[in-house]
């Protein structure tokens, strides 16, 4: 299975930066694009997510947003829901273990199997650790 | 008495209208106030499901009024959002003559287009805009910018309303 295409839509720099983090731990990850929606009115980011889906192909992809609600996924759902030509899938919450994961698995799954994987491993990702006061006094 | 936010937005319901004001406002309720988004369904249901448990309603201005009327006179608080300074000066004015015109209006955000010229971050106006924002003049309600809660707002220069050079 070739590699999948995916397109982080993000606030500000944030799809920039956790590409960059992700393509430190694995390495170059092409046919991966991120959009920011800085400066983009409604419309504009609509089409601007329009024009970069555009190479997915029938093979379809996945659209990675940041808030769910928000300018970003909303532009993304609206493109996916009634232009894809394949199976083109929003995924809200990105982080990096999601965008990680998909990493290691775009060669081997389909989009939607990929996207339940994804959902599932990056809401496991979020663990909550309690610290605990130093035993005695500070030295 | 009164709506809680009434926001000029062209991007209408994003986040920082949910993660900016709604944690501040707590907003029962939010309503879009637009032709465009109202005569189309698939629009309508991507609006609707952007706001999570909170209610949202999408309406065309024509019947907006007196919907905002009634919701201006409960005590739940409602958060507006219009998408463009000429369509807000409408809603407004009839608001007005309802005598339910708001104090001031929230100027958000207005994103670059052709035509426009920018006068802050995130402000572009156009001729109507002008236009509209003289006529906000007129009507005696505040035009006041502000992205988010946690910037300081100020009230949109009477310059704003002249063409620039």
């Amino acid at each position: 299975m070739s590699r999948m295409p995916a397109l982080l839509v993000t606030h500000g720099r944030l799809g920039d930066a956790l590409l960059e983090a992700a393509q430190r731990i694995v390495g170059a990850l092409e046919g991966v694009d991120v959009l920011s929606n800085d400066g983009l009115s409604r419309d504009a980011l609509t089409q601007a997510v329009r024009e970069r889906v555009r190479s997915f192909g029938p093979g379809g992809g996945l659209l990675f947003v940041d808030v769910a609600g928000g300018s970003c996924a909303q532009a993304a759902l609206g493109v996916a829901a009634r232009e894809a030509e394949g199976p083109m899938l929003v995924i809200t919450g990105v982080n990096l273990p999601m965008l990680l994961d998909f990493a290691h698995h775009r060669g081997d799954l389909d989009p939607r199997a990929l996207a339940s994987r994804l959902a599932e491993k990056a809401q496991a990702a979020v663990v909550v650790f309690e610290g605990r006061p130093a035993a005695g006094p500070p030295a | 008495m009164s709506l809680a936010l009434v926001r000029v937005d062209d991007r209408l319901i994003h986040g920082q209208v949910l993660l900016g004001w709604g944690p501040v406002l707590e907003p029962a309720r939010y309503v879009v106030v637009d032709d465009g988004m109202a005569a189309d369904p698939f629009e309508r249901t991507l609006l609707e499901a952007s706001t999570g448990a909170t209610p949202l309603e999408v309406l065309p201005l024509e019947t907006a009024v007196s919907r905002l009327e009634t919701l201006a006179l409960a005590s739940e608080p409602v958060i507006v959002l219009v998408r463009g300074l000429p369509e807000a000066a409408r809603l407004v004015a009839a608001l007005a003559r309802a005598g339910a015109a708001p104090l001031a209006i929230n100027l958000g955000g207005l994103h670059y287009a052709p035509g426009k010229t920018r006068v802050h971050d995130a402000v572009y106006l156009d001729h109507a805009d002008r236009a509209a924002l003289a006529a906000f003049g007129g009507l005696g309600v505040r035009v006041v910018v502000q992205d988010v809660p946690a910037t300081r707002p100020f009230d949109a220069p009477p310059e704003w309303r002249e063409e620039p050079a």
